[in-house]
């Protein structure tokens, strides 16, 4: 990362940040992720002038394909964009290189090396690589092996001649295959060096919950056991599982959302204020709310959660599809697209709060929120009083809402829910960046706040993996158990428990 | 966007126009607002942006300023003082943004006298409390007269901008004066200033790369240019940030002219260097600057618009490897971006102010060889 006491020009310049000449190295270049994410962010940094002179690309994939031809793949997507600069364009396109091979293949590495190298010397990129491992998580473990082979790891994680890896979720598939994978990769890296990344923490609205809470004073005096009744995170999608059947079938939804993504929304909500703003001192605020996660006694996995699987139904006035008649899904299929869970994080501020975590595919509509539900005024004065909601919208139309009660005007004491409402379009009139810029960006920053550590994901699994267990040990028998296009399967509502308590309808 | 039709109120015949009177406007206006769409309509309020007008705004200069009120959600009270009895226009403008619309408030104050004075009073008293006031100075600089002067008491932040600045040296010399008379206490901020910003980000960005750093210790002269006498003080603001930044100073010595420019005597750490303004290059503004080691070094530095004039090009020079360049687009920010930049910053921006300093000595030295 550059400071100022190396560049005295950057002071007071409070606009990009901007990382020291490097390279990128793509591995599963020719897949989606690379296609749809990664090059369009890279372009985007680029025309925001957050990428350093010099900056370049190598993709690796087994399809032949020469340097030009991957990069008509970015000319191609930003084709149609009549805002882009031929110029600017071209000129990013040059730092732009394929490197066809075999992920097996040690050879490939040796000339990997060589590449980098070359490009060092053209480019001015110092050494400095960060890897990123954008293929089917089974090849992770070769890639770190053969990159440590070839010589092609530093072991500098800063400074001049960096290198880095980046790792996409999952992160395994529960705890004794996440450690397996974490030990590989640490033999070879050192933790300061490895970015496992979810691209959930890239949101805007996801970083803006650490300034809600730790840049304001209001919150902090009812954040806690006495003034909040529960906490609901809801992660819907209207869309099944369109070509993912067979990634699907294996996963399931806990594995594929609730394990990552909503453990760490959970986290961020329920953290302690950390030291400061700094990788290291974020996480392990995080990591300590994992381990105070109650774990799932055998009582519990029969009644803290609830699972589901979506039957035919109709999103959008549009008929669609049930999970089991999905391209590539077995028509018995037992994998859950619906789960809602109940946590709770035996510590001092959160002691028997309820944090009810659900997600699910084919539900009415695409919508991530945290609702931050406040325990009712301890003696009712107005009959219709209603307790007050904080509810932090993730996507889409990023913002927060405070409902709260106010008097209806007239002679009678009437009350009615009132809505106070902050939108980021609204307040700020700037498009949000995508996930992946910011998340990039941060790699080659080697900043790695956004990122998961190996504790974390471990401690994430531990608590997960009693629910996998439990559910592939028992068979759903009543799947599928709603209709697409519903809000999941009515068991979710018994979950809340207790009359006050309701699902929000995000 | 949407914008509620004007409403206008005229001074009485005793020539008074209350504030009052324009506030119950505005309630009107809110009231029949919140009748015909309750929930899609937000009346934001984020600051009092005090807009002072000296010369007859035309269209396009009124459409900049409803923009700007739009960006920054709040208050936007523009005074423009003129012969005639005190006149007011009030309107709530609204833009699409999310789900909702976020309204702000627009009162355009006119007439009173042409010194503007009524019209501060009435100005002064429709400010929303406990919100922050930034003054933009719309035009010439008339840093020493009543106006400005009353206004600064009531501004937590004043906007100037030196590109209309008709001479430079006598207001930059006044602008010195009022920051030491507040001492840090009220903020200023050139919009020129915030214009050259990307041309600071791309050299520092240039900077990050090793081999250009490490060519400071060699290099002995510099070269900024520009195109358009109203952007001066942003070549000068250039160089007193680089001098501030990279502990250059000025040195004795004669100032060299010559129908391209100025050559100005430096020193930097005992070394004599030159920093050269040329007026040159394609399109208007700042359009490039230059490093040039001693003829022995091996490394050099640009940074330029390109002909085209909508792209620039840093180029990084090393002997025995092909040249590096890197073309990004020229930041050309727009009104509502310069103001949005500077009062998205909540302090002095210290680097401003260092370099403002530098830049005044700059101007001095240039004025005392006149």
């Amino acid at each position: 990362m550059t400071d100022t006491a190396a560049n005295p020009l950057r002071a007071g310049l409070r606009l990009e940040r901007t990382p020291t000449p490097s390279v990128l190295v793509i591995f599963g270049a020719s897949g989606d992720l690379t296609k749809r994410k990664l090059l369009p962010a890279l372009w985007a940094l680029c025309e925001d002038r957050s990428l350093p002179p010099g900056f370049s690309v190598v993709g690796i994939a087994r399809t032949p394909m020469s340097h030009e031809q991957f990069r008509q793949q970015l000319r191609d997507t930003t084709a149609a964009d009549k805002t882009v600069d031929p110029s600017v364009l071209d000129n990013f396109l040059q730092g732009l290189y394929y490197h066809s091979g075999s992920i097996d293949d040690p050879n490939m590495y040796i000339s990997l090396k060589a590449l980098l190298e070359q490009i060092d010397k053209e480019r001015g990129t110092e050494g400095n690589r960060a890897f990123y491992c954008s293929t089917s998580p089974s090849f992770f473990p070769k890639i770190v092996e053969q990159l440590g082979r070839a010589g092609l790891v530093t072991p500098n994680a800063t400074g001049s001649g960096w290198t880095r890896i980046v790792v996409e979720k999952p992160f395994g598939r529960d705890l004794a295959s996440a450690k397996e994978l974490n030990q590989t990769v640490l033999k070879v890296f050192d933790e300061k060096q490895v970015y496992r990344i979810d691209h959930y923490l890239g949101k805007e609205t996801v970083q803006n919950l650490l300034v809600l809470r730790f840049a304001n004073t209001i919150w902090e005096t009812n954040w806690n056991r006495q003034y909040i009744d529960n906490v609901q995170i809801t992660v819907a999608e209207s869309l099944g599982v369109e070509q993912r059947g067979p990634y699907y079938e294996e996963a399931g939804l806990v594995r594929d959302m609730i394990a990552n993504h909503m453990l760490q929304l959970l986290t961020l909500v329920a953290m302690e204020p950390p030291v400061a703003f700094d990788a290291d001192a974020v996480r392990d605020e995080k990591v300590k709310v994992l381990r105070a996660v109650r774990p799932f006694s055998d009582g519990r996995l029969k009644t803290d959660m609830v699972r589901g699987q979506y039957a035919p139904g109709f999103i959008d006035a549009g008929k669609v599809a049930g999970y089991r008649q999905e391209a590539k899904v077995s028509p018995t299929s037992n994998t859950e697209s619906y789960a809602a869970v109940k946590f709770f994080i035996d510590n001092w501020r959160w002691e028997d709060v309820p944090f009810f975590l659900r997600s699910g595919k084919r539900l009415p509509k695409r919508v991530s929120e945290i609702a931050i539900q406040f325990k009712p005024v301890p003696h009712r004065l107005f009959q219709d009083s209603t307790a007050d909601v904080l509810a932090i919208r993730i996507q889409p139309d990023e913002g927060m809402t405070l409902q709260f009660d106010a008097k209806v005007p007239g002679q009678s004491m009437r009350e009615r829910p009132v809505l106070m409402d902050f939108r980021y379009g609204t307040s700020f009139d700037v498009a949000p960046a995508d996930a992946y810029e910011r998340l990039l960006l941060d790699v080659l920053l080697g900043d790695s706040t956004l990122f998961a550590r190996r504790d974390e994901v471990e401690a994430a699994w531990t608590i997960i993996d009693p629910i996998l267990r439990y559910w592939n040990s028992t068979p759903a028998q009543e799947f599928p158990n709603y209709d697409a296009g519903t809000w999941g399967p009515d068991a979710a509502d018994d979950l809340l428990g207790g009359q006050h308590r309701r699902w929000r309808r995000p | 966007m949407t914008t509620i039709p004007l409403m206008e109120l005229d001074a009485d015949p005793t020539g008074t126009l209350s504030h009052e009177a324009i506030e119950s406007m505005l309630h009107a206006i809110w009231d029949d607002l919140n009748k015909s769409n309750p929930t899609s309509r937000t009346r934001v309020r984020t600051l009092n942006l005090l807009i002072y007008v000296p010369e007859t705004p035309s269209d396009e200069v009124r459409n900049e300023i409803a923009r700007v009120a739009l960006a920054h959600p709040g208050r936007t009270i523009t005074i423009h003082p003129e012969a005639g009895p005190a006149h007011a226009e009030v309107t709530v403008a609204c833009r699409v943004g999310g789900s909702a619309e976020a309204c702000s408030e627009q009162i355009m104050l006119r007439g009173g006298d042409s010194d503007g004075e009524a019209l501060l009073s009435l100005a002064l008293a429709l400010l929303h409390p406990g919100l922050p006031v930034a003054l933009w100075w719309y035009g010439p600089p008339a840093f020493a007269r009543r106006p400005f002067v009353t206004l600064l008491d009531a501004a937590d932040h004043v906007l100037v901008d030196s590109r209309t600045w008709p001479e430079p040296y006598a207001p930059l010399r006044q602008l010195a004066e009022i920051r030491k008379h507040y001492m840090g206490n009220l903020r200023f901020s050139d919009l020129q200033w915030v214009a050259i910003t990307p041309w600071r980000q791309q050299i520092a960005q240039a900077f990050d790369a090793q081999m250009v750093h490490e060519i400071m210790p060699a290099v002995n002269a510099v070269v900024i240019r520009y195109n358009g006498p109203q952007y001066v003080v942003g070549a000068w603001l250039l160089a007193g940030w680089l001098m501030s930044s990279l502990g250059w100073q000025l040195a004795d010595g004669p100032v060299l002219r010559d129908q391209t420019g100025v050559t100005i005597p430096l020193q930097a750490a005992g070394r004599p260097m030159t920093l050269a303004l040329r007026t040159q290059g394609p399109g208007d503004g700042i359009t490039g600057l230059s490093l040039h080691p001693a003829a022995s070094a091996a490394t050099s530095f640009s940074c330029e618009l390109l002909p085209d004039g909508v792209n620039v090009i840093a180029r990084m020079e090393v002997a025995g490897s092909a040249p590096l360049e890197r073309v990004t687009p020229r930041l050309r920010l727009p009104m509502t971006m310069l103001i949005g930049e500077e009062l998205a910053l909540g302090n002095n921006d210290p680097i401003y102010t260092r370099t403002l300093d530098l830049t005044i000595a700059l101007a001095e030295k240039l004025r005392g060889s006149l």
